[in-house]
């Protein structure tokens, strides 16, 4: 063989073992194309942003009233025994955060049993009987079956089943944010657990501990920093949800924007706007402050030696020089008592109705309301089959499709923005450089440099911080009712994250290649292009999919704002009192939704073993 | 005096690969030995399948007189609870302290409930008793250190002082100096020998330096490509030439 076919053959063979989900410019060009597929088919142009006079007067007064947020009510003719406006506010945040940390204090618990379920790290290695293993088994299967369905529901759409079933009571809002959550949290905990390194456990099994005391002891303690860690982050959804459960009439800060802007009082929604994301960046601010700490181990206190204090070194003494977390216990603490004091105060968890009534509405939802109409006709089941496909053909089957065009389009966006930003929000490319090889930067470039990290870091953070329904809601008054407002919410909220991890990910790659490329005289931007990107781009990939599977959650409800796909069916359905309309397109929502999980979760899978 | 373990013609494949072939090997109580021998001699499957980790596929394998085989689940891991064993990369909890790293060698002797309830909450005599191991193995002021704040020669011995609190009658120890300096592999394998003629523990350990093993260990097992090439106190320097020697296969690899 000469060299030159040799060498011919190494690279093709080269390229063959790369996978396909391994080369960036396919899979760039491919969603590129993609993107542009789905905008297309949803009927939308880059025209629809050029703003319309009365739009354009519209997004004028909405930005200049973001300068002078209301300090007191904007509307006239308020009563004077009314509460001054600002208890108003802290009011309603104080709800929205009440209704999280009760629905968190329930949805931990639940994420936590399920999760022991649906992992098999803690089942037996050998010598259990069949009849044991059975048993396993069926737990195992069930778990999975529930926190599928949990999840795959949004929590909004929960809200609207339990309203309409229950009616509106602090019940409502707390177990329609506890059951998705705590299903999702099972879904985490359980892939958490199972991706813990199994030497540990191997070792206590040797020591002849039975299988849940290896399990306890082998992998819990390791896994359990990200166990907290993936509750925190939750705990700070829980408040975006809570805060847009506002919209189907839970009087959280949602609530109060809504009616805010239909009575075209746009300083208060503002005061609203400003006031959340402060509640957003505090809790997050604590929750990185917590991870950190859980992560680095207590610092000890200086040790005196035998010499030092004349005597042996007592156990007690020890134990006072080891390093302690205090603020650690503390913030727990913290938590403790916001729990207690959230399920202690305010209204009643059953607001309203007398139980008698809550249980004669629950009997009507279940016995009337949701059966099929022409099932309640006939007291034939088998009618349900044409019904369902009436509905599917007519309106359901488009819809399906543009919810999931929509969170498509999303999170390609969302993506691609995060790409062109994350070398301005990574503090090792933008400002600190590596191992502080000087790069010869002017006083005015490092001063550009540092505007543009802290500017991109700000926008990051109040993008991820900001509900992307919400957001939706906001960009539908200014832009008009197309789908636009619908994916760019989505693809601002994702961008945040997406934008936050991927700068976190770059600046922790391995940078001795980094070292070489400076050396050798490259800019930033060949630094992120060509030497770190390229490394970590399976890792991207791999969250890629993983938001796409939460944007498609997200796209099912998105629709309630007035723009057609499942979520207009659903709040239209339920407007019109057709129950059992609105429990299928709900259900044709949850099956989109679990369609993208087993995609989603295959192509992960993939992508890991690559 | 009767043999602690009792092997005779065992044989383990995995797959198609044969790690050991017809090992037959008698240990008594208090016994000091060395396993050397190259990487995939069968050094680590021999120790597993003395602490039944695995099962042998041919041969017999008897603690005190009773076989492995025979054993129902709990009371094999009554007999693992007797067996220490300490892999080769320690197989501490590291983001736990160093008492419940060291309280974890009871694992097999106390229910999972009460092993919890330890956790949390230490009973003074048992810290005592740690305090005691670790002044022992001589890092008594890291009992409330988190493990991963220790360095690996400290956490060497944190794992001694586990197999130490398991109240076992033999310790497995798999290449634990392979991964630090000289001075300390020395000082370790002292420690190790040491505490076990005090306590009367069964050592062995396996080892790729025969230097150390023929200057601390009266009795070396050398194992070559799953066979046990010899077995006593005193050794051939030919033997010892042929334990390293590659074959024409290894060395093509």
């Amino acid at each position: 063989m000469s060299k030159k076919a040799a060498i011919r053959e190494s690279v093709s063979e080269a390229k063959s073992n790369s996978s396909w989900f391994g080369k960036k410019r396919t899979f760039i060009l491919a969603i590129t194309l993609l993107l542009i597929y789905s905008l297309h088919t949803l009927g939308l142009k880059w025209s629809d942003f050029i703003p319309t006079e009365n739009s354009f007067k519209l997004l004028k007064k909405f930005l200049s009233a973001g300068l002078t947020p209301a300090l007191d009510y904007q509307s006239t003719g308020i009563p004077d025994n009314a509460p001054p406006y600002y208890m108003k506010v802290l009011t309603s945040l104080w709800l929205t955060l009440q209704y999280a940390v009760c629905a968190m204090s329930l949805a931990i618990p639940i994420g936590i049993t399920l999760g022991f379920f649906c992992s098999k790290s803690w089942w037996p290695q050998s010598g259990s009987s069949r009849f044991q293993h059975i048993l396993l088994v069926i737990f195992h299967r069930l778990a999975r079956t529930v926190i599928t369905f949990g999840r795959s529901i949004h929590e909004i759409l929960w809200a609207i089943l339990f309203i309409t079933a229950l009616g509106t009571s602090p019940f409502a809002a707390i177990m329609a944010l506890a059951i998705p959550f705590g299903c999702t949290l099972a879904k985490v905990f359980s892939e958490i657990i199972d991706e813990q390194d199994r030497s540990n456990s191997n070792i206590i099994r040797a020591h002849g501990a039975n299988s849940l005391s290896t399990w306890l002891f082998g992998i819990l303690p390791s896994a359990l920093p990200d166990l907290i860690s993936y509750a925190l982050y939750r705990f700070e959804c829980a408040i975006r949800s809570a805060a847009i459960l506002g919209f189907v009439g839970i009087t959280t800060v949602g609530y109060h924007i809504e009616t805010a802007f239909a009575d075209g009082h746009y300083n208060e929604i503002w005061t609203l706007l400003y006031s959340l994301l402060a509640l957003l960046i505090i809790v997050e601010t604590l929750s990185s402050y917590i991870r950190a700490k859980i992560n680095t181990p207590a610092e000890p206190r200086k040790i005196k030696t035998i010499a030092e204090i004349g005597s042996a070194l007592t156990i007690n003494r020890l134990k006072r020089q080891s390093g302690k977390k205090v603020s650690l216990y503390a913030t727990s603490l913290l938590f403790v008592l916001l729990t207690l004091v959230a399920w202690n105060t305010g209204e009643p968890i059953f607001s309203d109705l007398s139980s008698a009534q809550r249980a004669i509405n629950l009997d009507r939802f279940i016995h009337d309301e949701i059966i099929p109409y022409p099932v309640r006709q006939s007291g034939d089941w088998a009618d349900t089959l044409p019904w369902a496909k009436e509905l599917l053909m007519t309106k359901g089957l488009e819809a399906t499709l543009q919810t999931f065009y929509i969170a498509t389009s999303a999170i390609i966006i969302a993506f691609l923005l995060g790409l062109i930003s994350i070398p301005r929000g990574s503090k090792k490319l933008n400002i600190s450089s590596y191992e502080n090889i000087s790069l010869g930067l002017s006083g005015f470039q490092k001063v550009k440099r540092r505007t543009t990290y802290y500017i991109t870091k700000s926008v990051l953070m109040v993008t991820r911080s900001m509900p992307e329904y919400l957001m939706a809601y906001l960009l539908l008054q200014i832009l008009g009712p197309t789908a636009w407002p619908l994916i760019l919410g989505l693809a601002l909220h994702n961008y945040g994250i997406i934008g936050r991890l991927g700068g976190e990910i770059i600046d922790n790659a391995d940078g001795n290649n980094a070292k070489v490329v400076i050396a050798q005289g490259g800019n930033t931007n060949q630094l992120y292009l060509f030497t770190l990107l390229p490394r970590v781009f399976n890792r991207f990939i791999l969250y890629f999919f993983y938001r796409w599977e939460t944007c498609i959650r997200d796209a099912t409800v998105m629709g309630m704002l007035g723009i057609s796909s499942l979520g207009f069916l659903i709040v239209d359905s339920s407007a019109r009192d057709n129950g059992d309309e609105m429990f299928f397109y709900i259900l044709l929502g949850a099956c989109l939704v679990m369609i993208g999980d087993i995609v989603s979760d295959i192509i992960r899978a993939k992508l890991r073993a690559a | 005096m009767a043999s602690l373990f009792h092997i005779s013609s065992l044989t383990k494949r995995f797959g198609s690969v044969i790690a050991l072939s017809k090992v037959s090997l008698d240990i008594k109580q208090g016994e000091i030995i060395a396993l050397i021998g190259s990487s995939g001699s069968g050094k680590t499957t021999l120790l597993k399948l003395l602490n039944a980790q695995h099962k042998a596929e041919e041969g017999i394998i008897k603690l005190s007189g009773q076989s492995f085989d025979s054993l129902s689940q709990s009371q094999l891991r009554k007999a693992r609870s007797k067996i220490a064993f300490i892999p080769q990369d320690l197989g501490l909890v590291k983001n736990l302290k160093v008492f419940q790293n060291i309280f974890l060698g009871k694992v097999g002797h106390v229910g999972t409930l009460r092993m919890l309830w330890r956790f949390i909450l230490p009973p003074k005599k048992e810290i005592q008793q740690v305090h005691q191991l670790l002044e022992r193995t001589g890092i008594p002021e890291k009992l409330y250190f988190e493990t991963s704040q220790l360095s690996g020669g400290q956490q060497q011995r944190v794992a001694v002082a586990r197999s130490l609190y398991q109240g076992a009658h033999t310790i497995l120890a798999d290449e634990p100096i392979s991964a630090v300096d000289p001075a300390r592999a020395r000082s370790l394998i002292k420690l190790l020998i040491a505490i076990s003629k005090e306590n009367n523990l069964t050592l062995i350990m396996s080892i790729h330096n025969i230097k150390l093993a023929q200057e601390f260990f009266p009795r070396l097992i050398g194992l070559k490509n799953g066979v046990i090439l010899f077995d006593g106190s005193a050794v051939d320097e030919s033997k010892l030439a042929e334990l390293y020697q590659l074959s024409e296969d290894q060395l093509n690899e």
